[in-house]
C-alpha cells in the first residue's frame, strides 16, 4: 500500500525535473504568462463554483423564508362580542363605551365602517366585517333602538333583526419572546396613496430596478444634497426588506454585498407586488410598551385606531414618515417632527403629480391627531391574559400560540372589567384617605363570573390593572378567613342534625390538638353571645359558635364539604381551618362560591370561548361544563343563610344600597391581614380581596375593606334580585328549634325555610302550637286613619 | 273642551308608551314541553321547533342548519350562545344535551339535563328531560340509574 502511494509522487517530481531541464531563459515569460492564465482560469472556475454554491445557498434561504409563513404571528385575544337582542339590559353609556373601546368613531351619519352616530334613542352603527368563530360576517349597517335602559328593536338593511353582534374589543396578544406584533394586510387593502407615498420617499425606481439601483442611489444623493439633509435613503425597498427580513443589523461591506445578492435573488423569484406586500407587513413602525409594532396594518390600528384601508391621505403620509425613524418621527412624542416629515412627503407626492395641489394643501392643513395609546382598544388586560394563556396551554402548544396568528375569543366583559377597575381604584383611595398610614400599601384582586355558566367576566390582579406584574387573583396565597364558613354551615345542614333555627352555643371554646397546643378562637367583637340560632351565627359571622359547630360535625366532614364545593389545594387537618386558616387565591375562592351560586353545580371557571386559525377555521369551541355536586334544594337552603348576611348581618351595608335579595359573606383573616368579600346576585358572582403584599395587619375588615369594592363595582354593573327559592317551604319555629305547623300563629315563633328532605327529619308539632290573636289582626293607629 | 283635548292627548301618549314598553329577557322563561323539539321515528325532528324569544329562535335556526349538515360542534356553539342569553331555559339545555349525545359526550349531556331539571317548572317537560337523561346514563353504562329515571317518568305520567 505504501509503495503504491509513493509512485505518483515520484512520477510527478520526475516530470517537473525534466520540464525545468528542457526550458530555456527566452521561453520563461511565455511560460509564466501561460501559467498565469491557467491559474487565473482555474481560480475563476473555483470561485465561480463557490459563488454558485453560495448563491444556491442564499437562494434556498430566500425562498424558504419567503415562501412559508413569513412571520411569527402572535395570537390575538378578543373580549366577548356584545350580543344585542330585544330585551337586553343596555345603557346608552355602555353602548357608547363599548363602541369606542372597539375603535369606533362617533360621526354625524355613520357612513363608513367603524363609525357610529346617536340620534336620541336610535343608534346607527356601521359595524366592520369581522371573522367571528362561527363564521365571518360582512360589514353591516345597524340601527339600534334603546328604550328604558334596554334594547327595544334592531334593524339592518334587510329589515328587523332578532340578534346582532358587535365587533369584539382586542384585549391583547400572546407574543413570541421578541414581542413582535403585526396585523397582516393584503396589498389590495392598502390605500394606493400610501403605497405611492412609500415609493416616492423610499425607492422611486422600485418598479424598474432588479433589486438594487445605482440610479436610485445617485438620485437619493442628489435629493439629499438639494434638501441639505437626509430625505431619501439609497437602499431600494427590496434591500430594506432583505435587511430586516434575513440579516442582522451589523454594517459591514460583506453584509452589504450579501444584501445586494439576496435582493437580486428575491426579485428573480417574486414579482414586485409580493415584495411590496411583504415590505408593508415587515417594516418596524413603533413601540408600545413590550410590543414592537410592525407593518402598516397594526400601525394604522395603533396610531389612528382604524384599519389600514380607512386611513386618510394625511394619516398615510404620517405612517410612511415613520419608516425613516419610528421613534424619531413618533407622532405622539414628537408631533412637530412628525408633521414636518408628513408635509415633506405630501409635498413630494404633489411634486410628482400623485396628488393634486389642492389635495396637498388640504392634507397639510390637517392637524396631526392620533388615537390615545392608552385607549381600551390598545391597552392590555394582563391578569385576564395570563389566565387565558394558562387555560389555552391545556390544549395548545405555547409556540403555536405565539406564531400561528390564532384568534382567541374569550369571556371577558370589558364593561364589567371597567367597573371592577374603577371600583377598586376609587375605594382603595378612599380607604387610604381614611388610614393615611397605609397609603400606597393596599393591594387588591378581584374575580367576577357569570353565575350560570362560570364564564370569567372580569379579573383584576393588582390595583394597577394595566401593568404586567404579580397577579394576585391567581397567585396570591392568602388565608380565606370567614369566607370558609358557608362550608361549615352546609356540612351542618347536610348532616340532618341542624336547621337554620337550631340553637347553638356561642360561648368560649377551647380545642386541644394532638400535640397539646390549644386553639381558643375569639369573636370579632371579643364577646360571647350565648345561645344563638344557626342562622344568626352565620349572619353575624360568630367564630366561637362556628368553631363549636364544626367540631361537632367533625373536621373530616367539613373538609369533604369544602372539596365538594370545589376547593382544591392543600387543606391542613387542623381545627383552625373551620375559621379559614387555609391559604387560597381569589380565583380558588371564586371557584368555591361558584358552586354555591350555581345551585350546587361545580363549574370550572373558564376564559376561552373559541379558538380559530388566522383564516377563520374553528379549532375549538367550548361550551358550559358543569357537574352536580350538591342537591340544588340544599343549596337554596344554604343561600337563605347567605341572604340573611346581606339582609341584616355583616354585609347589611349592601341592603342599604340595593334593597333587593342578594347573597354574600364577609371574610377577615387573623389580625386583619386580609379583607375578603364574596357575593352574588341573580347574574354575577364577585369575589374581592384587599390586603398588603407584606402581609401586615390593616385597620379594616371584610365588611369595611372589601365590601365597598363589591358594592361600588356592582352598582356600576347593575344588580338583579335573587329569585325566591322555589324548593323551600316556610314553617314557624320556636326558640328551642321545634317546628310548628304551617299557618300556626304562635307569637313565640319565627318563620324559617326548610327543604322537603329536611321536613322528613323534623316534623311540625301540632300540639305545641299556641295560636294567639295574630298581630296582623290588631289594628294600629295608622289603620284607623284609612 | 280643553279638558277633553288634554285627556285625549294624555290617553294617546299613554297608549304610545304601552306599545313601546320593553320587556326584559327572563333568565328562566316559562318553558313547557311545547318548546322542545318533537321526535320523529326515533330521531329528533328539528332543533328550531317551538315558540321562543326571537334571539333564541334565531340561534336555534342556525343550530338546525348546522344539524342538517351534521356539524354537531357548530350546532353546539349556537346553542351555547342561546344559553348565555337565557341560561336557565330548560329547552336550550335539552337541545345542548341532545347534541352532546350525538358527539358521544354522554357525561356532559347528563349534567346539562340535571341542570335543566332544576329549572323545569312543568311535569311533562321534566318527563322529557328524564327520558333523555336515561339515554345519557345508558350511554355511560349506568343502566340502573337510567332505569330509575324511566320508572320516575312512568310513575308520574
Amino acid at each position: 500500500m505504501a509503495a503504491r502511494k509513493r509512485k505518483p509522487t515520484t512520477a510527478a517530481s520526475k516530470s517537473r525535473k525534466s520540464s525545468s531541464a528542457r526550458g530555456s531563459k527566452a521561453k520563461r515569460p511565455a511560460v509564466r504568462k501561460f501559467s498565469f492564465w491557467r491559474w487565473f482560469w482555474r481560480l475563476s472556475a473555483v470561485f465561480s463554483v463557490l459563488l454558485a454554491a453560495y448563491l444556491v445557498y442564499l437562494d434556498a434561504q430566500v425562498r424558504e423564508r419567503f415562501e412559508g409563513n413569513k412571520w411569527d404571528l402572535p395570537a390575538k385575544v378578543y373580549a366577548r362580542p356584545l350580543t344585542l337582542y330585544p330585551g337586553l339590559a343596555l345603557s346608552a353609556q355602555q353602548l357608547k363605551a363599548e363602541l369606542q373601546w372597539a375603535d369606533y368613531r362617533s360621526s354625524a351619519d355613520a357612513a363608513v365602517a367603524g363609525s357610529f352616530a346617536r340620534r336620541g334613542d336610535d343608534w346607527l352603527i356601521y359595524r366592520r366585517a369581522f371573522p367571528f368563530w362561527d363564521g365571518a360576517e360582512p360589514a353591516r349597517q345597524l340601527r339600534i333602538e334603546l328604550k328604558q335602559g334596554r334594547v327595544a328593536r334592531i334593524w339592518d338593511a334587510q329589515g328587523e333583526q332578532a340578534l346582532v353582534r358587535l365587533e369584539p374589543q382586542y384585549i391583547g396578544g400572546i407574543f413570541p419572546s421578541h414581542n413582535e406584533d403585526r396585523e397582516l394586510v393584503r396589498l389590495d387593502n392598502v390605500p394606493p396613496e400610501l403605497i405611492a407615498a412609500l415609493i416616492i420617499t423610499e425607492d422611486q425606481s422600485f418598479f424598474d430596478h432588479w433589486g438594487i439601483s445605482v440610479r436610485g442611489i445617485a438620485r437619493a444623493m442628489l435629493a439629499n444634497m438639494r434638501a441639505g439633509g437626509m430625505v431619501q435613503g439609497g437602499s431600494t425597498l427590496t434591500q430594506q426588506l432583505v435587511k430586516n427580513f434575513f440579516l442582522t443589523s451589523e454594517r459591514t461591506l460583506s453584509r452589504k454585498a450579501q444584501e445586494a445578492l439576496m435582493s437580486i435573488l428575491l426579485e428573480l423569484h417574486y414579482d414586485k407586488e409580493a415584495i411590496l406586500q411583504a415590505y408593508l407587513n415587515e417594516v418596524y413602525l413603533g413601540q408600545a410598551g413590550r410590543r414592537a409594532i410592525h407593518g402598516f396594518g397594526l400601525a394604522a390600528r395603533f396610531y389612528f385606531g382604524k384599519s389600514v384601508r380607512e386611513l386618510t391621505l394625511a394619516e398615510s403620509a404620517t405612517l410612511v414618515g415613520l419608516v425613516k425613524g419610528a421613534s424619531y418621527y413618533n407622532p405622539r412624542r414628537h408631533p412637530r417632527r412628525a408633521k414636518q416629515r408628513r408635509d415633506l412627503i405630501l409635498g413630494l407626492m404633489a411634486q410628482h403629480g400623485i396628488i393634486s395641489e389642492q389635495q396637498r394643501i388640504r392634507a397639510q392643513g390637517q392637524a396631526l391627531t392620533t388615537a390615545s395609546p392608552r385607549r381600551a382598544g390598545q391597552r392590555e388586560y394582563p391578569a385576564f391574559l395570563e389566565l387565558a394563556k394558562k387555560q389555552l396551554q391545556r390544549d395548545y402548544r405555547l409556540a403555536d400560540l405565539q406564531s400561528e396568528g390564532l384568534n382567541i375569543f374569550t369571556t371577558l366583559d370589558p364593561w364589567i372589567q371597567h367597573a371592577v377597575e374603577q371600583a377598586a381604584d376609587e375605594e382603595l383611595q378612599r380607604l387610604e384617605r381614611r388610614h393615611p398610614k397605609h397609603k400606597d400599601q393596599l393591594e387588591t384582586a378581584a374575580v367576577v363570573t357569570s353565575v350560570d355558566g362560570g364564564e370569567i367576566r372580569a379579573l383584576l390582579g393588582s390595583r394597577k390593572a394595566e401593568f404586567f406584574g404579580f397577579n394576585r387573583a391567581l397567585n396570591a396565597r392568602r388565608q380565606m378567613g370567614s369566607l370558609v364558613k358557608p362550608a361549615v354551615y352546609l356540612a351542618a345542614l347536610q348532616s340532618g342534625r341542624y336547621h337554620w333555627a337550631t340553637p347553638i352555643s356561642d360561648r368560649p371554646v377551647v380545642v386541644t390538638g394532638q400535640g397539646g397546643q390549644r386553639w381558643a378562637p375569639k369573636n370579632y367583637d371579643m364577646q360571647s353571645h350565648g345561645d344563638v340560632t344557626l342562622e344568626a351565627a352565620l349572619r353575624r359571622s360568630l367564630n366561637q359558635a362556628t368553631a363549636r359547630l364544626g367540631m361537632n360535625i367533625g373536621l373530616e366532614t367539613v373538609v369533604s364539604t369544602l372539596r365538594q364545593l370545589g376547593l382544591e389545594g392543600d387543606i391542613p387537618p387542623y381545627p383552625s381551618i373551620l375559621l379559614g386558616s387555609i391559604d387560597t387565591s381569589p380565583l380558588e375562592v371564586a371557584g368555591f362560591y361558584q358552586t354555591i351560586a350555581s345551585q350546587g353545580f361545580h363549574m370550572p371557571l373558564r376564559t376561552i370561548e373559541a379558538v380559530t386559525t388566522v383564516d377563520g377555521h374553528t379549532l375549538s369551541s367550548y361550551a358550559i361544563e358543569a357537574e352536580q355536586r350538591v342537591d340544588p334544594a340544599l343549596m337554596q337552603w344554604l343561600r337563605y343563610g347567605l341572604e340573611q348576611v346581606v339582609d341584616s348581618g355583616t354585609a347589611r351595608a349592601l341592603q342599604q344600597q340595593f334593597n333587593v335579595p342578594l347573597a354574600a359573606k364577609t371574610g377577615t383573616s387573623d389580625e386583619q391581614r386580609d379583607a375578603w368579600f364574596a357575593g352574588f346576585d341573580n347574574r354575577h358572582l364577585g369575589v374581592f380581596w384587599v390586603g398588603r403584599d407584606d402581609n401586615q395587619p390593616m385597620p379594616v375588615a371584610g365588611s369595611s375593606g372589601a365590601l365597598p369594592l363589591w358594592r361600588n363595582a356592582f352598582a356600576r354593573i347593575g344588580v338583579e334580585a335573587l329569585p325566591e327559592a322555589a324548593a323551600l317551604q316556610w314553617y314557624p319555629v320556636l326558640a328551642d328549634g321545634q317546628l310548628l305547623p304551617q299557618g300556626c300563629r304562635d307569637r313565640r315563633a319565627s318563620e324559617y325555610p326548610f327543604t322537603a328532605q329536611a321536613l322528613k327529619t323534623w316534623q311540625p308539632d301540632v300540639a305545641a302550637c299556641q295560636s294567639e290573636a295574630s298581630p296582623t289582626e290588631e289594628k294600629s293607629w295608622f289603620d284607623w286613619l284609612f | 273642551m280643553v279638558r277633553l283635548v288634554v285627556l285625549a292627548a294624555l290617553l294617546a301618549l299613554l297608549a304610545g308608551c304601552s306599545n313601546q314598553a320593553v320587556y326584559p329577557v327572563a333568565m328562566q322563561p316559562e318553558v313547557g314541553v311545547e318548546q322542545l323539539p318533537r321526535w320523529h321515528s326515533g330521531m329528533l325532528a328539528a332543533l328550531d321547533q317551538g315558540q321562543h324569544h326571537p334571539a333564541v329562535a334565531a340561534l336555534f335556526a342556525q343550530a338546525e342548519q348546522a344539524r342538517q349538515q351534521r356539524q354537531w360542534q357548530r350546532a353546539l356553539t349556537y346553542l351555547d350562545q342561546a344559553r348565555q342569553i337565557q341560561p336557565r331555559n330548560a329547552a336550550i339545555l335539552y337541545r345542548q344535551a341532545w347534541v352532546s349525545l350525538q358527539l358521544n359526550e354522554a357525561n356532559r349531556a347528563e349534567q346539562l339535563l340535571r341542570r335543566a331539571l332544576v329549572f323545569s317548572q312543568q311535569p311533562e317537560l321534566s318527563q322529557r328531560l328524564r327520558l333523555l337523561l336515561a339515554e345519557a346514563l345508558d350511554a355511560q353504562g349506568k343502566s340502573d340509574a337510567a332505569e330509575q329515571q324511566r320508572r320516575r317518568v312512568v310513575s308520574q305520567s
